[in-house]
């Protein structure tokens, strides 16, 4: 569903160097799998993801979402894709059913279509009772179901999800990674960023570590115990940062 | 943003209560002042012959004579208004037919003393009528002997005019103030509020392009700013109006007369004005991280779009070529201008173009910000752009926005330094014109940005036939457009100045410049350097995103609003059409060059008398200029174009047929 190809992003800035955020990443998730990035602030995730998102356009390297080739058609890749950064809210002037009117429309969706969906994601989400309030007055966990309604309004198959659950607190984190556990149930394809390494321990059927923009390892969390003798993913992630990085890419599941 | 309270306040709120509780405000403090003085008497002391001052200035209305010890004390400490002082002995004096001194002791910094000093003058200069009367008949003269000059003074402006002169002081600026005013906090809101709030990244996650979305934010911004504008101009229209009638009899009279037409024209002006304002302010406020730093970039940019209107308020400051340029001053002109007065065709061309020109070169600046993704996701301090030629991807041919900055970067260059060296000398002029402000820019951006030069440009040879069916449809267009001019004519006479300019151009006896030198001037230089500009540049750009005839034809209307002038835009309109066309069809920038040159080739050798011997006679004796060709000659003209035309389309789609069957020998023919 996702495949990325040798991505590397540069950036230029003005009077500073070019600084390299991602370089040369290879990843591949398929339907109704989970691959979580684990890195530390700045190590490229963001970047990334937003690569795959079609956010940013990669410096070199190609990337391919649901058999479409993400820099030749932008538009027709989005489509395909739900994406949810941590730091997003809400248009705060607009109530749920409007904002979900809205950006159903950018999706190209039809009046009707979006009145259908919006009824099922509020009977699945449990919105009913603030659809027809202002976002500015919801609380954290109502405007993270918000949140989740829109990224998944147009049934992507592909979900993009930057660190999620980031300064959420216990039960709105909750409600995301119930969320995330269940469009994998229903074969989604998934790849999130999150710097918190018992949420990937939990959810991921694989996890890439990424340090200074490079991928060190992907693998199940099991084999990557096994690789770097450790019982946990700190004691991984810090082994594995540590190890030569072409060991790294001559893993297993680098496609 | 129709539920954002500051948005509405912006919009609606001040311009409907503003201008009527200012003015109401205003004109009542200043009826209620002026009543009180008026009506209220001044206290007098008098001074040296008391008895006879009493005896003239007793009976004065709103004159109190208070007795005095010390009047001079009393008036320092404002118990009297004035002193009148006159000498013991003026009495003798007048008797005796002299003169008597007179002094009225005043305080020129109180009003009041000033209204009594001006009442007493007044009472004192009716006393000296009435003794110079006397004296004048005892003498056994007539009055009239001794007032030789009866001068008085009288405001010839109609009402109108003085109403219309405070409002164009007015207007503008309050006009500018509030564009800018509508479009700031939707600007600010729907840029860096973005940013803040982080539903940028989302906006661009949906399946729209990031044109649609600027197109979407910017027509945002545009219509609030707009609608603010109109939201103002018709409370304060409204407020003069109502408001005026009532210091009509205080000020001496002011009126507003707006035609419709007038009406129509500002609310015209105010379009660009308000799509230059907003698209400039979206720019800069796009570079801001969140809304405190937005409003920090954008506060200075208010200064600057206000001062030009306030300069253009001072009075001598009119609307002439130097000014009918300048951005935002040159509205803020013409509706003062057009508040007294009409204004010329050209003049309000010049300041329609122009304006125009400065909203689409702030709109193609806000669109080509926004899609860079360094700025509009850069969480970086200061301006995170780096515009390094290494760091530009190649491209083919130029984007459509970058073609109408490189023609809005000539047109401003003609503004500036093209109507100021054309005016110093005109052949030199129009040669450095071309070469150094059309074409060198043009290609030295084309050449930065990465673009393939052969390939925007065109810059192939045409086939033979292609060239040759080009130039069997120019013989026929030069035939009709002949015609078309004097229609034009006709319809619409060239103001004389204008045309003893284009006759000027050609006078080769008094020039001193041969026709070898014009023909290089006048038609060689423009062929090359505006087809690479309009047919090379803008063509290839535009046709990135429509569909070739649409392109063909927006460059023949900016090819046509090139030349500066409304009365030869149609003309130039309809040239730059057909050029367009032959160099898409031709596939080659060449045509385009040679059809160019021949059009021009052929006024120059027409208004020269180079022309062959049966026509010039023809040409000479003026038939053509006043009844236009025969009219045989235009259907065959009109038939050979239309020929010409057919041929080319026949053409066309034969190729189009053979590339299809075989794309590999199309391409190496293109």
């Amino acid at each position: 569903m996702i495949e990325a190809h040798r991505l590397s992003k540069t950036f230029y800035a003005p009077r500073s160097a070019p600084i390299e955020a991602v370089r040369e990443v290879s990843l591949s998730v398929e339907a109704g799998e989970i691959l979580g990035l684990l890195g530390p602030n700045g190590a490229g995730k963001t970047t990334l993801l937003r690569m795959l998102a079609t956010i940013l356009t990669p410096t070199s390297g190609s990337c391919r979402v649901c058999a479409v080739p993400v820099s030749e058609s932008p538009q027709a890749a989005r489509a395909k894709i739900g994406f949810l950064s941590g730091n997003t809210r809400l248009y705060g002037r607009l109530t749920p059913r409007e904002l979900l009117r809205y950006f159903g429309r950018l999706y190209g969706m039809d009046r009707d279509t979006i009145a259908d969906r919006t009824e099922a994601l509020s009977a699945m989400l449990g919105m009913g009772e603030f659809l027809d309030r202002r976002c500015d007055t919801l609380s954290t966990g109502q405007t993270q179901r918000v949140s989740i309604a829109r990224v998944i309004l147009h049934d992507p198959p592909v979900l993009i999800l930057d660190e999620p659950t980031l300064g959420l607190d216990i039960m709105s984190s909750r409600t995301i990674l119930d969320f995330i556990r269940e469009a994998r149930g229903r074969e989604h394809a998934i790849i999130f960023s999150t710097h918190y390494m018992t949420e990937a321990e939990l959810l991921c059927d694989r996890i890439g570590l990424i340090h200074e923009g490079r991928i060190h390892a992907m693998d199940t969390p099991a084999n990557l115990y096994a690789r770097t003798h450790t019982d946990n993913l700190q004691d991984a992630f810090l082994a594995m940062i540590g190890a030569e990085p072409a060991t790294a890419e001559a893993g297993p599941d680098v496609s | 943003m129709l539920r954002d309270r500051r948005t509405l306040i912006a919009m609606v709120a001040v311009p409907v209560l503003l201008y009527p509780v200012l003015f109401l405000v205003f004109s009542q403090v200043m009826i209620i002042q002026h009543e009180r003085i008026e009506r209220a008497p001044s206290k007098i002391a008098l001074e040296g012959d008391e008895g006879l001052l009493r005896s003239w200035l007793e009976a004065v209305p709103r004159l109190e004579i208070e007795p005095s010890a010390d009047p001079e004390e009393d008036l320092l400490r404002g118990r009297v208004h004035a002193v009148v002082r006159m000498e013991e002995t003026a009495g003798a004096a007048l008797e005796a037919g002299q003169t008597a001194g007179v002094t009225i002791l005043y305080d020129a910094m109180e009003q009041a003393s000033t209204q009594a000093a001006t009442r007493i003058q007044e009472a004192l200069d009716d006393k000296h009528e009435e003794f110079l009367e006397t004296r004048v008949r005892e003498a056994g003269l007539d009055p009239a002997y001794v007032r030789p000059l009866d001068i008085e003074q009288e405001n010839a402006a109609p009402a109108a005019k003085t109403g219309g002169a405070i409002l164009g002081m007015v207007l503008p600026v309050i006009m500018v103030l509030m564009l800018g005013v509508g479009a700031f906090y939707p600007a600010v809101d729907l840029t860096a509020g973005e940013k803040e709030r982080g539903t940028f990244e989302t906006l661009l996650s949906t399946p729209t392009s990031k044109l649609e979305i600027v197109a979407g934010k910017f027509l945002t911004v545009f219509c609030i700013s707009l609608l603010t504008g109109l939201m103002n101009l018709a409370s304060m229209l409204a407020t003069f109006w109502i408001q005026i009638g009532q210091l009509d009899e205080e000020l001496g009279g002011a009126e507003i007369h707006l035609s419709p037409v007038t009406g129509l024209i500002i609310l015209a002006a105010l379009i660009p004005l308000a799509f230059f304002i907003s698209a400039l302010m979206m720019s800069v406020a796009v570079f801001a991280r969140s809304f405190r730093e937005a409003q920090n970039f954008v506060t200075p940019f208010f200064v600057l779009i206000t001062l030009p209107p306030a300069l253009v308020a001072l009075p001598g400051v009119t609307l002439s070529p130097g000014t009918q340029f300048l951005p935002i001053a040159n509205v803020a002109l013409l509706f003062k201008t057009l508040m007294t007065e009409p204004v010329a065709g050209d003049a309000m061309f010049a300041v329609f173009f122009s304006t125009g020109v400065y909203a689409l070169l702030s709109l193609v600046l806000a669109a080509w910000i926004f899609q860079r993704e360094d700025v509009v996701l850069s969480q970086q301090r200061g301006i995170p752009l780096t515009l390094r030629r290494a760091n530009l991807t190649p491209e083919p041919t130029p984007t459509p926005g970058f073609a109408l900055f490189l023609y809005g970067l000539a047109v401003l260059l003609l503004f500036y330094a093209g109507t100021y060296v054309q005016a110093r000398n005109v052949f030199t002029g129009i040669l450095i014109t071309q070469w150094v402000l059309i074409l060198l820019p043009v290609a030295f951006f084309l050449w930065y940005v990465r673009v393939d030069l052969k390939q925007a440009l065109l810059l192939h040879l045409p086939r033979p036939g292609d060239l040759g069916v080009s130039l069997l449809i120019t013989a026929a267009w030069i035939l009709i457009i002949i015609q078309i001019g004097v229609w034009h004519e006709q319809l619409f006479p060239i103001p004389e100045e204008l045309g003893q300019y284009m006759r000027s151009l050609f006078l080769i006896e008094e020039t001193g410049v041969g026709v070898w030198a014009l023909l290089f001037i006048i038609a060689l230089s423009p062929a090359i350097c505006e087809e690479v500009l309009h047919r090379g540049a803008l063509l290839s750009g535009l046709r990135r995103v429509m569909p070739a005839w649409t392109a063909v034809i927006i460059t023949g209307i900016l090819f046509g609003l090139f030349h500066l002038s409304i009365h030869r835009l149609l003309l130039t309109t309809l040239s730059g059409i057909l050029l367009g066309y032959l160099v898409w069809r031709n596939r080659s920038l060449i045509t385009g060059v040679v059809v160019h040159f021949c059009i021009n080739a052929a006024a120059v050798l027409a208004m020269t008398g180079h022309l062959p011997a049966f026509l010039r006679a023809y040409v000479e004796d003026g038939h053509i200029e006043e009844h236009g060709l025969p009219w045989p000659v235009f259907a065959l003209a009109v038939a050979v174009f239309a020929a010409g035309l057919a041929l080319m389309e026949w053409r066309a789609r034969r190729d189009a047929g053979v590339s299809s069957q075989s794309p590999e020998t199309s391409q190496t023919e293109a």
